[in-house]
């Protein structure tokens, strides 16, 4: 019987600071990244922290410019902070990085056009250094996690954009991380794609006790995603509000019709509303 | 009734066919009769030739034994029997010439693609270089190869090799140059998201080179070694000029121009033009064997 993450939620809370930090996948501490523009100095993050526990699913929603992608490539070491701390699995984020513990899914599916759907699951697999056949093995499982065991063999000029970045989730899968990161995987797809994804997307999550931050520009996508909503606003990007959504773990669509949920996206609506009228 | 529109049909579909057709095979065909009908012409008019009129061969111009300008059937013949006429070990044929020069351009191309490559890795990988190096190279290119041939050889020569080694050098000093060009462009064209997609993987910058850059780079390399291939070739010939080589077809070329044989050297040029044409067609087809390399339309 899984706990409602709300529970869970609460639990972190109420430990003390010290332990809070070791049970954080990820923590954030007063992070600042400011790079000087020709307007003066353009403040990418000011003063933000976040703590994100196991099995947490984060959504990061805001207006463009307001730091979502910069916050979530700082977890993932591709870029460094000015000021604070990020601690991930309670190490730096470059050892994190260094130990391959997340999976980052990206905008654009990324696929190499010289590599079919499995070879180019099994990128990740080569780098590591793991024997063929364990490759093998490995990334047909992962491609068969997201519904696509019979386009192996395809190219991906062969797939339709769902289907890309199916396989770039599988790709980011195959390394069995228990950390996700995904920036607005599913912006590019339409309204029905996206739905399945996101079902096949919760599915996965609950399943495989996966933790994940995911950057979005949907209030639907999010709540329905969603542990927590984090809203950010911009100039200078911040955190402006942090949404519980006390969903059960198990969601279908469905459970977009009732009003628990027609409720938090109300919520996250006005806090965003809030953050667009600051710009 | 039916018959009818069945055949304009038919019509019609034949029809479509033809410009297709005709763009490919038929204009460069009909351009290039016109060139040899100029040519004929000209031919006519430049070769007085009585000794043959006397001997009663229509038209007399065109069979002219020492032309200033051969015509083309008789630059056809001359060709032919200087490929078909004497055995292929013989110092009359040019298909011995064309392998002569042909082994020393292949030499050369072998040398161009794994030195245009290395200085391309090189200046992908290293600024310093980029900034440094990449002037130079393209500096290489504007020195006349005839001017630097004879340097190459005595140079060598001093070194104390001679033969093929020379020229392959000569050769691939011209070569090399788009081989480095496409090669910093290919190695330099994964976009950011595939980079940032292999630093997730903390991959080191050796499995950077081989999964993402290399196959990358794929794409530029082949075109190049059309271009490097054809430059190879060229520079074989060159490179045969001033080293007194007795056979290639650059030797063949500097005895014909000694002692006037305009026709010899017509014929020697395109036999030089069909080898550069065979040479650079095997690589194209290799091109084909490789579709999912090549750059997406």
């Amino acid at each position: 019987m899984p706990d409602s993450p709300h529970a869970e939620t609460l639990d972190i809370e109420t430990t003390q600071p010290r332990e809070q930090a070791r049970a954080a996948v990820v923590s954030v501490e007063n992070v600042a990244v400011s790079y000087p523009s020709r307007e003066g100095v353009f403040h990418a993050l000011s003063d933000v922290s976040l703590r994100v526990a196991r099995r947490e699913f984060i959504s990061l929603i805001g207006p463009s410019g307001c730091g979502k992608t910069t916050l979530l490539r700082l977890i993932a070491d591709l870029a460094q902070p000015s000021t604070g701390t990020i601690r991930v699995n309670g190490g730096t984020s470059r050892q994190a990085r260094g130990d391959r513990s997340y999976g980052y899914v990206f905008q654009t599916p990324a696929l190499q056009p010289w590599r079919t759907a499995l070879a180019n699951v099994m990128l990740p697999l080569e780098i590591i250094g793991l024997a063929a056949n364990e490759r093998r093995a490995r990334a047909t499982a992962a491609l068969m996690a997201v519904g696509l065991g019979d386009a192996a063999s395809r190219y991906p000029w062969q797939l339709s954009g769902g289907m890309q970045q199916r396989v770039s989730i599988a790709r980011a899968l195959s390394l069995r991380p228990e950390l996700l990161l995904m920036d607005e995987p599913f912006g590019a797809l339409d309204e029905i794609t996206r739905d399945k994804l996101n079902l096949h997307l919760t599915d996965l999550w609950r399943d495989r006790d996966l933790t994940v931050i995911f950057v979005t520009h949907s209030i639907p996508e999010a709540v329905f995603l969603s542990t927590r909503i984090v809203a950010m606003s911009a100039k200078p990007g911040r955190i402006s509000r942090v949404i519980d959504c006390g969903l059960p773990r198990r969601r279908t669509l469905d459970i977009r019709n009732t009003p628990e949920f027609l409720a938090i996206s109300k919520q996250v609506r006005d806090a965003l509303s809030d953050a667009y009228a600051n710009e | 009734m039916s018959e009818a529109i069945a055949g304009i049909g038919v019509f019609r579909t034949a029809r479509a066919g033809v410009p297709q057709w005709s763009r490919r095979i038929l204009a460069p065909v009909v351009i290039l009769c016109a060139l040899l009908a100029i040519w004929s012409i000209a031919a006519t008019l430049v070769n007085p030739s009585p000794a043959a009129a006397a001997a009663g061969i229509w038209p007399s111009n065109w069979w002219n034994p020492r032309p200033t300008l051969p015509s083309p059937p008789q630059i056809a013949v001359a060709t032919w029997t200087g490929l078909f006429g004497y055995p292929v070990t013989s110092p009359r044929s040019l298909i011995y010439h064309a392998a002569v020069t042909l082994e020393a351009a292949l030499a050369g191309f072998g040398l161009a693609a794994v030195l245009g490559t290395a200085l391309a890795t090189a200046i992908v990988h290293v600024r310093l270089l980029d900034r440094g190096l990449l002037p130079w190279v393209i500096v290489s290119q504007s020195i006349p190869v005839l001017a630097t041939a004879p340097m190459v050889v005595v140079a060598m020569g001093y070194m104390g090799f001679s033969g093929l080694l020379p020229k392959a050098v000569i050769s691939a000093s011209l070569a090399f140059f788009p081989v480095t060009i496409g090669m910093c462009k290919g190695l330099r064209s994964p976009q950011t998201v595939q980079l940032d997609l292999l630093r997730t993987y903390n991959a080191s910058g050796r499995q950077v080179f081989w999964a993402l850059r290399w196959p990358s780079a794929i794409p530029y390399l082949l075109p190049a070694l059309k271009i490097a291939m054809a430059l190879a070739i060229t520079g074989a010939i060159v490179g045969e000029l001033p080293t007194g080589a007795q056979a290639g077809l650059g030797a063949r070329l500097l005895i014909a121009s000694y002692n006037g044989l305009m026709l010899l050297m017509w014929a020697t040029l395109i036999v030089a033009s069909l080898t550069a044409g065979l040479a650079v067609g095997a690589l194209a087809l290799l091109e084909r064997a490789l579709p999912r390399f090549r750059l997406p339309a």
